[in-house]
């Protein structure tokens, strides 16, 4: 059966004391010494080269963001479970490592038996998306698609609606309309208090 | 938006300082707390430990969150203020510079000047407020994606005002109605 104890795991987190509490605490549930990397440019060497089964990945890295790092690995080893932690977890935080193709989002804050009874849940259903935070996430949220969460959770990191439509493969009118649509359902006026409404 | 003051400084040192230490310190708690033979009564004060360090560290993020989302200065305070009740898309970057005292009004009384004409005029659907400082001067660029020159004529009365302001600071103002319009005011820094 596929567990922590069976999965290759690469842990990538640029602060050198919570690398050595994640790791001591794998190998105490009976994983295999994980393969560490410190930054952003370390991880993405080591990935070029090795494939592993579970990626924990810190959200925020002195080179990079967790979240870019993501997207990169998914693209080099999509079947690779990716969890990200962090510190902050905002809902327009969690909502772009979701897009970004991870299978988790866990605030630093979570005891770590929490977090490593998830990523072997996450082994056996590998489609799931868990996250596990103590952040409220506002629940006129609910109301969006799927297209207007990850466009809000776009605009959240300062893109520009040229830069979204880019990304979307849309058009900047579909981008505006989306827009309008999200502003709407939140009662807000303008991106600024969108933004704020979202936690970004 | 992403000024580099020094309480944006003061939130990435405590993200990376304190409340990774924080973290640590739970991870070795969910440690000790795991060993089969810790005994009942000092495995409840463990509990309680890591609920408080969880706690610690929930209040530190939440410090970090208000001192990212403090305006740099009283001017980005000014421009947040008076554009968080337009309809139009708001894209405000403001440089993390020390606006001379001298300066603080001819910027914000043409900057208000400027995003009114945009906004009453240009039927635009975004707004970019940028304040940029180079070696001798500052300068303040409003554009927006609306129909071109409408808001900002000569002749207009709001934009005599303007050149006059410009210029009782030895300053310049130009603008140009091409996609868009683009308003830019240069203010030589007070020596």
């Amino acid at each position: 059966m596929l567990n922590i104890a069976t999965s290759t795991i690469i842990l990538i987190d640029d602060h050198d004391v919570v690398r050595r509490g994640l790791q001591s605490a794998l190998v105490a549930r009976g994983a295999q010494e994980p393969t560490q990397a410190r930054s952003y440019s370390h991880a993405m060497r080591i990935l070029r080269k090795e494939r592993f089964d579970i990626a924990i990945i810190d959200r925020s890295l002195g080179d990079g963001d967790g979240i870019d790092l993501t997207s990169a690995l998914k693209g080099i080893a999509p079947t690779t479970i990716v969890a990200l932690l962090s510190v902050e977890s905002r809902w327009s935080l969690v909502e772009r490592a979701r897009s970004a193709g991870a299978s988790a989002f866990y605030s630093k804050s979570a005891p770590l038996p929490d977090v490593l009874d998830s990523i072997d849940k996450l082994l056996q259903h590998p489609q799931q998306f868990i996250v596990i935070s103590d952040e409220e996430r506002p629940k006129e949220i609910d109301n969006l698609t799927g297209a207007e969460k990850e466009i809000l959770s776009l605009i959240s990191t300062g893109a520009t609606t040229e830069e979204i439509a880019l990304f979307r493969h849309n058009s900047v009118a579909t981008i505006k309309s989306h827009l309008t649509s999200i502003y709407r359902k939140l009662g807000v006026r303008n991106r600024v208090e969108a933004i704020a409404k979202a936690g970004g | 938006m992403t000024p580099e003051g020094s309480h944006i400084q003061l939130a990435r040192s405590l993200h990376d300082g304190v409340a990774q230490e924080l973290v640590a310190l739970a991870y070795k708690v969910d440690a000790i707390l795991a060993l089969p033979q810790v005994e009942p009564e000092i495995r409840h004060q463990l509990r309680s430990l890591r609920e408080d360090l969880s706690h610690l560290t929930a209040q530190i993020r939440d410090e970090i969150y208000e001192l990212r989302d403090e305006p740099a200065n009283d001017v980005e305070r000014f421009f947040l203020d008076l554009t968080s009740g337009l309809s139009e898309e708001i894209v405000l970057t403001i440089a993390d510079i020390d606006i001379p005292k001298e300066l603080i009004n001819a910027v914000q009384v043409i900057g208000r000047e400027l995003i009114n004409n945009a906004a009453a005029h240009a039927r635009a659907s975004r707004i970019e407020i940028t304040i940029a400082s180079e070696a001798e001067s500052l300068t303040l660029t409003v554009f927006d994606d609306g129909r071109g020159g409408a808001g900002v004529k000569d002749g207009h009365f709001g934009i005599r005002g303007i050149i006059e302001v410009a210029k009782a600071h030895n300053g310049t103002f130009s603008y140009s109605g091409h996609e868009g319009t683009t308003a830019c005011l240069t203010l030589p820094l007070p020596q």
